[in-house]
């Protein structure tokens, strides 16, 4: 047994980390001993001495100056973010007033060698760049026995990541000038053998709060030295934004053009091209390298961006566009001319438009609805009682929502809004009963076509087998007391596909089924998953309910 | 029917999140990020000590995300936290030489201690091998 632990021997590194808990601010520090203690482990014990100095980061990548330490030169401020291993602080500078940004990485989180190692590497990465507009700059470098500090150039706007978030995506033009700014990182950081491996929204700054600020990259902790033609196969990486071949374990640099094709497509439309809950599923839809076109809002984006997102999520990275290449893509070199409406106006148009439609298409809801079954009804009953929870027989978008959370929905505020403006049909903000029992109807995505018949039937007076114009004046008249002209005539255009004049009962169905996800279910399978959804509800308000009959609401 | 299911009145909830980093190799407990936990070194094992509020048993469940992609969760038995992909959860990259599906995790006097064995392990197993590579070492 003793020859085995010898066999081990030589695999042993010893990297003990400080666990004490010191603080910061602790002066007095002149006696205790810098160097590390070198003492090697006892073979025969399961438990290492740990050493009694604290490990020496940077030793071996900055040549560290005796007695200089951060707070000699700068004054550390209050706290501008945290991340993974480090937080960071705002910082003066003594002599200059400049204000910069201190990033204080704690040796506790130190723990291995590869770490020790990752934030080595940091250090000599950014201090090897060249100094360019798009890549924060490190200013100085300090240790002491608790932290490692980088003191870098303070980028004021936030994160990248937060604007995507606040604004559901951007305009192709807007979209245009941040990917030409991360292609040219990477071009930069390529031309100087460096791998970023960890690009992502998270890591861009903008420099201030304009809305043409510059853009900077940070966080080089998981970048990495390369050679031309060298293959890496250490998987490290960020979900959603990770290559395939780094899953295969076999990549090059061309691993930062897919990250960057992955945020351009982020920009465009506000998800990840490649999602799932969970992390197998987010590798596997990597793996898989389908990319979704026809979700909003991509349809209203020009063919170029497609093209270009396309390319850059090339998985074969021999095929994939580089970062030179990413730059001259006629969608980059044509920025200024790509549209500049923020395409959630656009979104924003069509449910209007659809909304217009949608009158006639409510009204032929509210005769389905007066044909239901009195369960069905009462069931529908049951849950507008349930979300007007002031009693007062209407709806308020905040009922709705807290209604919609009470039946466990997913639904977000944007698409609770948009929900609400298609369902509120006479515009007063609030949802009457007659509209709640429309929209559900309309997303209980009931094909039944004894009910379309009858709805025909109900607009079709004169029983000729069609619509005429004034019947569908008449009919919408009852709703808003005046019907407009134009919106009749639109809704005709919208309906009347064969431009006869009139609508058609298949003219009729077609309409009730666009823009919804129909699938087919039996009427009685239907009414009873729905009743016994609403069963539950009104046993225990709060339950969580994924029910089969329940698909997507509106599509715009 | 298999289809799967959707919830009530669901748009699509594919939305933009942080996400914690991919290794190839890592270790989460279920604790908060800036706990702190003692990391020890052991010529067959890593060993990572923490005081544990816990009071019920605990498992170390191994989850592979991707062959050469593997999590060890560490989270008291009975839990469904297995894809907890919280920002502020303890975790740690294992180094190259750590067998993390052999990973075991006991819960004793208030400490939770995680130990993952390293490669070498398979070695002492086969002391015929281990006596070769003795001699390869004299």
């Amino acid at each position: 047994m003793g020859n085995c632990n010898a066999c081990a021997k030589a695999d042993v590194v010893e990297d003990s980390t400080n666990n004490r808990n010191k603080k910061s601010n602790e002066t007095n520090r002149g006696g205790r001993k810098k160097e590390q203690n070198q003492k090697k482990p006892n073979p025969f014990s399961d438990e290492p001495a740990r050493s009694a100095a604290p490990i020496r980061v940077l030793k071996d990548v900055i040549p560290m100056s005796h007695r200089t330490r951060i707070s000699d030169k700068y004054i550390l401020g209050r706290e501008l973010g945290r991340g993974e291993f480090g937080i960071t602080y705002l910082c003066t500078d003594r002599e200059t007033k400049e204000a910069l940004a201190c990033k204080s990485i704690s040796k506790r989180k130190l723990r291995t060698a590869v770490d020790i190692e990752d934030v080595r590497r940091e250090v000599a990465i950014m201090s090897t760049l060249p100094e360019h507009p798009n890549i924060v700059k490190l200013k100085a470098t300090y240790e002491d026995n608790e932290n490692v500090h980088l003191v870098m150039e303070l980028c004021e706007g936030g994160e990248l990541f937060d604007r995507i978030v606040a604004r559901g995506h951007y305009s192709e033009r807007a979209a245009a000038s941040v990917a030409r700014t991360i292609a040219e990182v990477v071009r930069m950081c390529h031309s100087n053998g460096v791998m970023h491996r960890d690009l992502k929204p998270e890591n861009f700054l903008f420099a201030n709060k304009k809305e043409n600020s510059a853009l900077k990259a940070i966080d080089f902790g998981l970048s990495v030295f390369f050679k031309p033609g060298e293959r890496f196969v250490e998987i490290v990486g960020s979900p959603y934004y990770m290559a395939p071949e780094v899953l295969k374990r076999n990549y090059g640099p061309e691993v930062d053009v897919w990250s960057a094709g992955v945020i351009l497509y982020i920009l465009l439309c506000g998800v990840p091209p490649f999602w799932a809950e969970t992390e197998q599923g987010v590798a596997l839809a990597i793996l898989r390298g389908v990319i979704d076109f026809k979700r909003e809002p991509w349809p209203q984006i020009s063919e170029s961006a497609k093209s270009l997102v396309r390319r850059m999520l090339e998985p074969d990275p021999k095929k994939r566009l580089t970062a030179e290449q990413v730059l001259e893509h006629p969608w980059l070199q044509n920025a200024k001319k790509a549209p500049n409406v923020p395409l959630g106006d656009i979104v924003r148009s069509r449910l209007k438009q659809f909304s217009v439609m949608n009158r006639f298409k409510k009204k032929a809801l509210r005769v389905i609805a007066e044909h239901l079954s009195v369960e069905e009804v009462e069931i529908i009953k049951d849950m507008f009682t349930l979300m007007d929870t002031d009693k007062d027989g209407r709806v308020t978008f905040e009922e709705l929502k807290a209604g919609l959370r009470k039946v466990g929905s997913q639904l977000a505020e944007p698409e609770i809004k948009m929900l609400m403006e298609v369902a509120d049909v006479d515009g007063n903000g609030v949802l009457d009963y007659g509209e709640f029992v429309a929209v559900t109807i309309h997303l209980q995505k009931m094909e039944n076509d004894e009910h379309f018949h009858k709805a025909f039937k109900f607009f079709d007076k004169d029983g000729s087998g069609y619509i005429e114009l004034g019947e569908l004046e008449e009919a919408l008249a009852d709703e808003s007391g005046e019907t407009d002209a134009d919106v009749l005539n639109d809704i005709m255009r919208e309906v009347d596909t064969d431009k006869d004049g009139c609508i058609s009962y298949e003219e009729f169905v077609a309409m009730m089924k666009t823009g919804t996800d129909w699938r087919k279910a039996s009427r009685q399978y239907s009414r009873e998953r729905f009743k016994s959804l609403s069963l539950n509800l009104m046993k225990d308000g709060s339950l969580q309910l994924h029910d089969e009959i329940t698909g997507q609401a509106v599509v715009v | 029917m298999a289809r799967k299911r959707k919830p009530l009145w669901g748009l699509s909830t594919k939305k933009l999140g942080r996400l914690p980093h991919v290794f190839s190799r890592v270790l989460q407990l279920p604790f908060p990020a800036d706990t702190d936990v003692s990391v020890q070194e052991a010529p067959h094992c890593f060993r990572f000590v923490a005081e544990s509020p816990a009071a019920g048993q605990v498992e170390a469940h191994i989850v592979e995300i991707h062959p050469g992609v593997t999590k060890v969760v560490v989270r008291e038995t009975g839990s469904t936290a297995l894809n907890d992909l919280h920002l502020d959860v303890w975790r740690i990259r294992l180094p190259e030489s750590t067998r993390p599906e052999l990973a075991t995790a006991v819960l004793a006097a208030g400490e939770l201690v995680v130990t993952v064995p390293k490669t070498q392990d398979v070695w002492a197993a086969v002391p015929s091998f281990c006596s070769i590579a003795t001699n390869l070492h004299c």
